[in-house]
């Protein structure tokens, strides 16, 4: 082989090798790639009626190799069917993080003043607090001045307007697990903000529940009732949530929180990364007793592989 | 260069095509592999506990025998995908079983590993794990099912709040004490029969208060006053007015949540003097949040009653009792 074809080969063979990655796990704050491969081919999720195939092309000496006190199982796929992963984060939107935004964009929101955020931070946009009120979450990827950037939004940000009007528009960091509505009004529905992110290898989807210790009351047993015609209004006295985002039983109606584990979103199919935001409303009317209301509703992720 | 570039692409190309090594899983599109969460999957931190799981392997799609598994490992993992630290260990009363047995059990920093003897169809199984003391946070749990079962699902595990949100609000107390009419017109008066005139006095509270309302009268003097004349307060607790025998007095009917007191509870044609001094006259006892009575002016003249224009002024207040 003349040596000039010999030097080219071997170039090749460089740029082939550099082609075939090392077969390993990487993670970051919110994020989990339990495996990854650099090859030329392959994909996973092909789909048939009854089948499914995950496939990958171009790996160099794969598959089982044992001995009497170890198994080596080498290979992208090797390692299927023994690290499902999972996560699971639920917060509430802290108050004290409140800031107003001139600008909403399909995966940005401008603030109205310097940002207490971090990359990495998830947060919680809200358009017209109150009855009608409206939220779209997202982890925040990139900061530039004032302009946060996202990964995604779930919610309802197909329908929120790039311009806040009527100043009472908000973003919220989505960190802690209480948030306080303050002082019910009968002018007006209060809100509160939490959000769940969940991502999951599971083959056959998910779902996530949520129940309540106990209705909305004090502890001396007063209590506002559960929401019953869809819909948290002014001076009604109710209390209820709405859910919106990713795989959501009803973003529409207000609806209680149950006392025994309620479904409000699920998938029947491998969904990695999922998202959603549940607003709580609560209004008060000359029927509300005075007094400290709580309530804390557990939500529980249930993986079908 | 552009055939450099050209040939080493075919190059890279050529070799690649060497190095294809098939290395597919096909598995069936339904599930398999069940786990069911453990009842306890919700806990307090620092504390160790037993965790117990059933599993059952079922029949893929488009397969016509139930694989078996060759073991049952669990790993305790973080929300970030790494094994927890402690160690694994056996629960106190092991409720471990596979269908035909013969089972070995093996612990470590993270995993438990239930072996299973090849001659065994394990399909199916239960086991108790005991997870050594978490803090609070979110947890999870892979079983993965050895050969030729090849399988593997998780469930998750709750250690203290992480995966809850307290929800507050205040409802601030309101009270308030509201009459119909801040005036009440006895007309002309007459000698042969009484002349009334009524109004409703409401008090309404958002607390829980446990002594109830009590609402308090008073008037600036017990007679119908016109200058120096009067019209005096009927006698009696109640009294009942006659026919020319001038007197005034008011009665009570209740209307919510309260009772009459201090004899403003008469009959018909029967009366009780204001005091000059506050006095109960409608009182709530325990939680009541609104309560509500009708007053009624009463008044007679009599034949040496004088012309004038007769007042009485009456104030009336409300009172919580906690």
């Amino acid at each position: 082989m003349p040596i000039r074809i010999l030097k080219l080969f071997n170039l090749a063979l460089a740029i082939n090798l550099l082609f075939i990655g090392p077969v390993m796990a990487m993670s970051s704050q919110n994020y989990q790639i339990s495996q990854d491969s650099i090859n030329f081919g392959g994909s996973d999720d092909g789909n048939s009626a009854n089948y499914q195939l995950d496939d990958t092309f171009g790996e160099l000496g794969t598959g089982q190799t044992d001995s009497a006190n170890f198994s080596l199982e080498s290979g992208y796929r090797q390692n299927d069917n023994e690290t499902p992963f999972f996560s699971f984060n639920v917060a509430a939107a802290d108050k004290t993080t409140k800031i107003a935004y001139t600008n909403f964009g399909s995966s940005t929101v401008t603030l109205a003043s310097a940002p207490n955020f971090a990359v990495d931070d998830y947060v919680a946009v809200t358009a017209d607090e109150g009855a009608s009120q409206k939220v779209a979450v997202g982890r925040v990827t990139a900061i530039a001045g004032n302009t946060l950037s996202v990964d995604f939004w779930s919610g309802d940000f197909a329908t929120m307007p790039a311009t806040p009007a009527g100043g009472n528009d908000f973003v919220y960091k989505l960190t802690g697990h209480a948030f306080d509505m303050g002082f019910l009004s009968q002018t007006q529905v209060s809100t509160a903000i939490s959000f769940y992110h969940l991502t999951t290898s599971a083959r056959n989807g998910y779902s996530v529940g949520a129940f309540a210790n106990h209705v909305f009351r004090t502890n001396t047993g007063a209590v506002i009732a559960n929401v019953a015609d869809g819909a948290v209004n002014v001076g009604s006295g109710e209390y209820g949530i709405r859910t919106t985002g990713d795989d959501v039983m009803s973003s529409v109606a207000d609806m209680p929180v149950q006392l025994t584990s309620a479904v409000i979103a699920s998938s029947s199919v491998r969904s990695e990364v999922r998202r959603g935001a549940v607003i709580y409303k609560a209004s008060s009317n000359n029927d509300i007793l005075a007094g400290h209301y709580t309530q804390t509703v557990t939500y529980i992720a249930t993986l079908n592989f | 260069m552009k055939k450099l570039i050209s040939l080493l692409t075919i190059a890279s190309l050529m070799f690649s095509s060497f190095v294809v090594v098939g290395t597919n899983t096909a598995r069936a599109a339904a599930s398999d592999l069940a786990i069911t969460a453990p009842a306890n999957a919700s806990t307090s931190p620092g504390l160790a506990r037993d965790v117990s799981f059933s599993w059952t392997i079922g029949l893929q799609t488009g397969q016509t025998t139930i694989a078996t598994s060759s073991i049952a490992q669990f790993k305790v993992k973080t929300n970030a995908g790494a094994l927890i630290a402690g160690s694994v260990s056996a629960c106190a009363a092991s409720t471990t079983a596979i269908a035909g047995g013969g089972v070995t059990q093996a612990y470590g920093v993270g995993i438990a590993t239930f072996t299973f003897a090849t001659t065994t169809a394990n399909t199916s199984g239960t086991a108790c794990i005991k997870v050594p003391a978490l803090a609070e946070g979110i947890y999870y749990i892979t079983l993965y099912t050895g050969s030729p079962a090849n399988d593997s699902a998780a469930v998750a595990l709750y250690v203290g709040g992480f995966n809850q949100v307290t929800v507050t609000a205040d409802v601030d107390p309101t009270f308030s004490f509201t009459l119909s009419s801040n005036s009440c017109d006895l007309g002309i008066l007459q000698t042969s029969a009484t002349s009334t005139c009524t109004y409703h006095a409401t008090s309404t509270a958002n607390t829980v208060q446990t002594g109830g309302i009590a609402v308090m009268v008073r008037a600036d003097n017990a007679a119908l006053r016109a200058g120096a004349e009067t019209i005096d307060a009927i006698v009696g607790a109640p009294g009942s007015f006659a026919v020319a025998t001038e007197a005034n007095g008011v009665r009570l009917s209740a209307n919510a949540g309260g009772n009459i007191g201090g004899g403003f509870n008469g009959t018909a044609n029967q009366g009780q003097a204001l005091p000059t001094s506050p006095t109960a006259i409608y009182t709530s006892s325990g939680a009541n949040t609104t309560v509500s009575f009708t007053a009624m002016h009463i008044a007679i003249a009599g034949a040496a009653t004088k012309v004038g224009h007769y007042t009485q002024q009456v104030t009336y207040s409300a009172t919580l009792g906690f």
